[in-house]
């Protein structure tokens, strides 16, 4: 299976199967991502979503087969990748001590953005969470604390977005900005790899779907990924 | 201002190809430095505690190895002349001491040693900034922890050979408090070379085959003792000699300062290449640990591993088939995560110690043995049985009422008590450390006991998620917090209690017991009585 249309690669995953030492859960995926390509994840309960996440960004180790990131092995160490690789996996954990803002503040200063003040008021004012920039984490709702993490990766310059299940808490109409954006930001080359349940975002701002549902999965166009989620 | 147009647009770094020169602890560092007065007091308090619980720690341990050392050395009772017995206290010594450096040196590479937080690796580890601002100050952590972690352990091991001895050398005590010191830092500079080449897991084999060969050397020394080989016994003469000389010690140091030199620069060398990962995982077993701590509650770093259950996945499905569901599940549990291996390990402690050291085989050794035996029993079983008498929402899927799961808890653990102690008084009747004449009464103290352990192990697993720091930081001053420290004690006093009968039974064989000595003793263990009666209590014991 593969996504994108030119020969220069993104993300590209070969023969990969994945899972635990003893248990292969899927593969192989044969992936492929060019600049500006949109990949949704889809797929049942334990089907092996976040495992494949999980491994592409090297915290399991691949079964069989290869991950390169840009032609080279993808490695979470390399200042490349921190660099170019923007990715929210988890729920998250916070320091306690700081705000709402200084949390944004720390994102895009580790970056190197020059108006990171102002680029830190365009996502507060974005997620619409500038009320409670001022506030700590413990002080904050799941769903503000969720906002935050997509403020966090999204404020920093990126080549390629790894999301799992972003739509999470989120509200519809929060949800719609957000795929709006994220088609935008496909739309300037950023290539977007996430895992999601919602057909919405498929239809939004994806061009292929990922079905884990068989052993080797199957590549849809988002339309027929949409309705399988909608069955 | 949303920056929608890709990384050709704003999205785009300005410092695209070079690392971004910001420490990202500098704002933790203002966020510090606005805390209020009573903030920074707390965290001056919190450190004032853990210096305190250490050197309280130490003052308690210092009576209790004095004590356990004056009953295994049986200390004004008659011992048992065993002929397998030819090992004495202090050549076990270095043995002690070997174990001590891989016990911290296991610890370390569970620890990472050097680990981040979750919110610093979730939120530190993603920048292009040098990583050097942040590993090191984990490097530097991990130093620490083992540094202290092995002057504690030698502080423990100083007192034990003051109590064999009778008397420590002050060079000794000082040349040896440096070497453990040293040991440690040198250790968790090891331990982090490990962790940056990520061979933790070879490491961990290492640990352990070193251990198995230990054992199986003092086993081989056993041997040639007891045939009394002399070579073996100069050797055995000199190792233990060696542990109270001065200039053995500087020599040790001397060596531990070389090799811990060594690996300091191992360390550096490889400090940078610890990956996100492993920083992750390490931060994510020093949070367990701390868990661990501050509960109470070993649960944390002493689970059963994961891949470990898996490999016992097969084991007792057929066999606990026709079982009902909360026995079932309790087996299974026993079974599958190997919580029966403490009591395994420690009866088959008991009985070497017993059979191969002088002096041990004496009636207030045995009566140590029911005493450690009676504190392995509560935890182990109440970690067995903790979902079961504590997770209330159980018996809805089970279709169980609460009364009827904790009647079943009880039973299993009585039941598991009860196998345990037999097992105990017919090794220790069989090396003749106590006697078995009378043994309708020894069913009986033997039964009273089980009681007092499932009601033990019951109220421990129903309060196993108590904060100690919040106990603590509760009481006010030093008398409230000994209260609290002794109510939580009073549980495992009250188990203790149920052994009295046993006691008796070993320390005095021949006397009868006193009918009032019983009844005590069943209304500490009462509360097992009631659970299974199916009454419901309004607390733990």
């Amino acid at each position: 299976m593969q996504a994108g249309q030119d020969d220069t690669f993104e993300l590209e995953t070969r023969g990969l199967a994945i899972g635990y030492p003893g248990r292969v859960i899927c593969g192989p995926i044969n992936l492929r991502l060019s600049p500006g390509a949109g990949v949704g994840i889809i797929g049942a309960n334990g089907s092996g979503k976040s495992t494949l996440i999980r491994t592409i960004l090297g915290h399991l180790i691949p079964l069989e087969g290869s991950i390169s990131f840009q032609g080279l092995p993808v490695d979470e160490s390399s200042e490349h990748f921190r660099r170019t690789v923007a990715v929210q996996v988890t729920d998250g954990a916070f320091f306690d001590e700081l705000t709402v803002r200084e949390h944004l503040e720390m994102v895009a200063r580790g970056h190197g953005l020059q108006d990171w003040g102002q680029a830190v008021q365009a996502e507060l004012d974005f997620f619409e969470i500038t009320a409670v920039a001022g506030h700590l984490p413990g002080e904050l709702s799941s769903g503000q604390r969720r906002k935050l993490l997509l403020a966090a990766v999204l404020i920093r310059p990126a080549e390629l977005l790894i999301l799992d299940e972003p739509e999470q808490r989120l509200d519809l109409r929060i949800r719609h900005k957000l795929y709006h954006r994220l088609a935008g930001l496909r739309g300037g080359g950023t290539a977007l790899l996430a895992v999601t349940h919602d057909p919405l975002m498929l239809r939004s701002c994806m061009d292929r779907v990922l079905l884990l549902d068989a052993d080797e999965g199957e590549l849809l166009d988002p339309h027929r990924g949409a309705q399988w989620l909608e069955r | 201002m949303i920056r929608t147009e890709g990384r050709s647009g704003l999205n785009a770094s300005p410092a695209a190809s070079q690392s971004v020169a910001f420490d990202p602890r500098e704002l933790l560092r203002r966020a510090r430095k606005r805390r209020n007065f009573a903030e920074k007091f707390d965290s001056f308090s919190d450190a004032y505690v853990w210096v305190l619980a250490a050197l309280i720690a130490l003052a308690y341990l210092f009576s209790a190895l004095f004590g356990m050392l004056f009953v295994l050395l049986g200390e004004g009772v008659a011992h048992q002349e065993l002929p397998s017995a030819v090992w004495r206290m202090q050549d076990l010594s270095f043995v002690l001491l070997m174990l001590s450096a891989l016990a911290i040196f296991r610890l370390m590479i569970y620890l990472g040693p050097c680990g981040l937080s979750a919110a610093k690796a979730d939120w530190w580890l993603p920048l292009p900034v040098t990583l050097r601002a942040i590993r090191r100050p984990a490097w530097r952590n991990a130093m620490l922890t083992g540094l202290f972690a092995s002057s504690f352990a030698g502080a423990l091991w100083l007192i034990v050979m003051l109590g064999l001895a009778g008397s420590l050398p002050l060079p000794v005590a000082v040349l040896g408090l440096a070497c453990f010191a040293a040991a440690g830092a040198g250790l968790a500079n090891a331990a982090t070379a490990i962790q940056a080449m990520n061979r933790q897991a070879a490491a961990r084999r290492i640990c352990d085959g070193v251990g198995l060969g230990l054992l199986t050397a003092v086993a081989v020394l056993w041997l040639l003792l007891l045939f009394q080989i002399p070579w073996a016994q100069d050797l055995v003469g000199a190792v233990a000699a060696a542990t109270l000389d001065p200039a053995a010690w500087l020599f040790a140091l001397l060596v531990v300062l070389a090799l811990g030199a060594v690996s300091t620069y191992w360390a550096y060398r490889h400090v940078e290449r610890i990956p996100g990962p492993a920083l992750r995982l390490a931060g994510e077993h020093q949070q367990l640990a701390m868990g661990t701590l501050m509960q109470g509650d070993s649960r944390g770093i002493a689970a059963p591993a994961q891949s470990a259950i898996s490999r016992r996945m097969t084991l007792g499905s057929k066999l606990t088939a026709a079982l009902p569901v909360a026995w079932r599940i309790l087996c299974l549990r026993l079974l599958r995560s190997g919580r029966w291996h403490p009591v395994a390990g420690f009866l088959l402690l008991a009985f070497s110690l017993a059979a191969t050291v002088q002096r041990i085989a004496n009636p207030l050794s045995a009566a140590a043995f029911y005493l450690v035996l009676c504190l392995i029993l509560a935890f182990s079983i109440s970690a067995t049985i903790a979902p079961l008498v504590s997770e209330k929402q159980l018996t809805q899927p089970l279709g169980i009422s609460e009364a009827a799961l904790v009647r079943e808890a009880t039973l299993y653990a009585m039941l598991f008590s009860a196998i345990s102690l037999l097992l105990l008084t017919g090794g220790l009747g069989l090396v003749g450390m106590i006697q078995l004449e009378r043994i309708w009464l020894w069913i009986a103290a033997i039964v009273v006991a089980a009681l007092g352990c499932a009601a033990a192990s019951i109220a421990h697993a129903r309060r196993a998620e108590r904060d100690w720091s919040a106990v603590l930081g509760g009481a006010t001053n030093d008398a409230a917090m000994a209260t609290q420290l002794f109510m939580e004690t009073a549980t495992f006093i009250r188990a203790a209690a149920t052994f009295s009968p046993i006691f008796c039974l070993v320390l005095s064989p021949a006397t009868p017991i006193p009918p009032l000595l019983w009844v005590a003793a069943m209304l500490f263990g009462a509360n097992s009585l009631i659970h299974v009666a199916g009454r419901k209590l309004g607390g733990a014991a």
